[in-house]
């Protein structure tokens, strides 16, 4: 949007997180494929060529994967204005949200393990209704300032 | 601290036992067709049954009362539960009567808050009396808080006989009903009726098969009419609008009454909608949504029911703050979004086809199917004719959205059948989201939603710009005001 290119990242780290959890999520995907085509040759004779496209096609996922999330973290943004809080991100969809901070009515901090793993964290952002956004790889110090500064409520009353 | 109703054992044990006998009936239906019935549906139904033994149990240990600002309920004898809910923080208190409670004369009360989405606490049951006294006490405080115009308390709007009648006729949901009604059961015995009558094919001729299948089909719609506008009656019969100083006192439902207010300043999105026999008539209804979900009669709670457009509007102002419905420029999406609808409708017939075709070859090469020219010419027929509908829906629907974005509100239009226009003030919204696919970004344009509490208004396609207005707009919107003046002249006695 207009002038959000000056905004905020996450920390680059989170691309590690991403990347591990994304490789952790295709392992398992590949283990499964690897014994359903095990299953298949030893019972019914599968072809030879679409065990070896099943795993061709699950590693070129997970390249394609990581090129996307790359992507993914160059387009995120945030910023903080005395009125809003402003999120932005996606590379081929992009999401843009803005929450009118008097409406915030809680804000999390979480952090996975992968998270710890790299000393971040993540921002939950609720109101009233619904939970309207998650902003990730946040240092700690950064994290806790980010959500004091949302806490304050509407900066101008 | 009060005890409930010894009625509980009763009014929440009976649907316990409807419930165990409704998961039963497939059961039952298929061991009795089938001839070879076994026990095992009856420990189904009896594990259904134990669960209502929860209710004697909530009887014996349930206690509520007001203690020191806060509405609290205890329950439970090995897990016990405290819950509390500060006064000022009740947004809705609902009271809730079925045709058991009516007899003994006992009531449900709902007390809901802004978080999520349905009661937060249910006292079930206690007498009318104690419903209505502790409503009262409720409700006291949520008018404190509310600004006070001027102490009244009369009937501003009833809905009249003829008007129900109307309502009934009209708000038909048709087939649709019946065919939900009838459930799995009935939509396995129609096909099977269908079948029949391809057998008979070789006895009678072509023509009477189709009647009897056009009359059928003509015979449960008219049948899915009738339940509709049955249905219609007993919800809304005795539909009746009170005033009070920051609330609107709405009771309805002949069978199942309900009871709730409307804190006229927590309204946060308004719809008037109408059916194609309404708009004939001239004819709509108008509900509102705050942050609670008014219990039985869902997120949307009716304020005005069957009335001309004129005084719809005339409701909607005195429920909305600086409505004026002049200030409305509506506009209508850019086409792009029409030639998107086309591709996602041709993608998704695409996929749906590869799919049919597969299947169909697969049967016939397995040898399950044979006579793969019928089934070919079946499929395209009915692929021609889901294009050829979606298609023309497409630009039906199209044509009748339409959006509105003024310096206070943000209005929706859509529908094809039944229309429905949504009104969100802009002091209301919580958080506005744009998403778009980069094709779209190069055409400048986005789809936009804004979020009130619980309610949701989605722009289909705006152009971009349109959207960072929107947004600003939220920045430098005027201050949230502390409660708007109520003016209910326009309500009228039909």
């Amino acid at each position: 949007m207009d002038n959000m290119e000056e905004a905020e990242r996450p920390d680059e780290r989170v691309l590690l997180v991403w990347r591990l959890s994304n490789t952790v999520g295709y392992g398992i995907f590949m283990l499964l494929v690897g014994i359903a085509a095990i299953l298949a040759w030893f019972f019914i004779r599968f072809a030879f060529l679409w065990t070896i496209g099943a795993v061709a096609t699950v590693g070129l996922l997970w390249v394609l994967s990581a090129i996307v999330l790359r992507k993914q973290w160059e387009n995120w943004r945030f910023r903080v204005t005395p009125e809003a809080l402003e999120m932005a991100h996606g590379w081929i969809w992009r999401h843009h949200r803005i929450v009118a901070r008097d409406r915030i009515q809680h804000v999390d901090i979480n952090s996975g393990p992968f998270d710890r793993r790299f000393g971040l964290v993540q921002v939950v952002v609720h109101t009233a209704g619904t939970t309207v956004g998650m902003i990730p790889g946040l240092a700690p110090e950064r994290a806790s300032l980010l959500r004091d500064q949302l806490m304050e409520g509407r900066a101008v009353e | 601290m009060n005890k409930l109703h010894p009625a509980t054992m009763v009014v929440a044990f009976l649907p316990k036992l409807y419930d165990a006998f409704r998961q039963v009936l497939p059961f039952l239906a298929i061991s009795f067709f089938s001839g070879k019935g076994d026990s095992s549906e009856l420990f189904i139904a009896a594990i259904g049954v134990l669960g209502g033994f929860g209710a004697i149990g909530a009887y014996l240990t349930t206690r509520y009362g007001v203690d020191e600002g806060n509405l609290v309920c205890t329950s439970g004898w090995l897990f016990k539960r405290d819950r509390r809910i500060p006064l000022g923080q009740i947004q809705n208190v609902n009271v809730k009567q079925g045709l058991l409670e009516r007899f003994l004369k006992v009531a449900t009360l709902e007390i809901e808050t802004a978080a999520g989405s349905g009661a937060e606490m249910k006292l079930q049951v206690i007498t009318e009396a104690a419903a209505d006294a502790l409503r009262s006490e409720l409700t006291a405080n949520l008018i404190r808080t509310a600004t006070v115009v001027e102490a009244k308390d009369d009937v501003v709007y009833r809905l009249s006989k003829s008007d129900l009648l109307l309502g009934a006729a009209t708000e038909n949901q048709g087939g649709f009903i019946i065919f939900g009604l009838l459930g799995t059961l009935g939509a396995a015995a129609l096909v099977q009726v269908g079948y029949r009558i391809l057998q008979l094919k070789e006895f009678i001729p072509t023509w009477l098969a189709w009647g009897i299948g056009i009359s059928l089909a003509l015979g449960i719609w008219i049948l899915g009419w009738i339940y509709g506008g049955l249905q219609y009656w007993l919800r809304y019969g005795g539909f009746t609008v009170k005033r009070e100083p920051g609330l609107f006192r709405i009771a309805h439902g002949l069978l199942t009454k309900l009871q709730f207010a409307v804190r006229v300043n927590r309204v946060e999105i308004a719809n008037v909608t109408s059916s194609v026999w309404q708009r004939w008539v001239g004819r709509c209804s108008v509900h509102v949504g705050t942050a609670g979900s008014f219990g039985e009669a869902g997120a949307m709670a009716p304020i005005a029911l069957m009335v001309p457009a004129d005084t719809a509007l005339d409701s909607l102002r005195s429920v909305l703050p600086d409505f004026e419905p002049s200030q409305f420029e509506w506009k209508t999406y850019p086409r792009y979004y029409l030639w998107m609808t086309f591709v996602r409708s041709l993608i998704g017939l695409a996929v749906y086809g590869g799919i049919g075709a597969f299947v169909a070859t697969t049967m016939v090469r397995t040898g399950a199917f044979r006579e793969l020219p019928i089934l070919g010419t079946a499929l395209v027929a009915v692929f021609a004719v889901i294009f050829v509908f979606s298609m023309a829906m497409a630009v039906v629907g199209f044509r009748k959205m339409s959006y509105a974005i003024s310096s206070e509100y943000v209005a929706v239009r859509s529908g094809v059948f039944r229309k429905t226009t949504s009104y969100m003030p802009i002091s209301r919204i919580e958080t506005i989201g744009t998403v778009e696919p980069s094709w779209w970004r190069r055409r400048n344009v986005t789809k936009a939603t804004a979020n009130a509490m619980v309610h949701v208004i989605q722009l289909a396609m705006l152009p971009s710009q349109e959207a960072d207005d929107l947004r600003r707009r939220i920045f430098f919107r005027p201050k949230k005001p502390a409660g708007y003046t109520l003016d209910l002249s326009p309500a009228t006695e039909s």
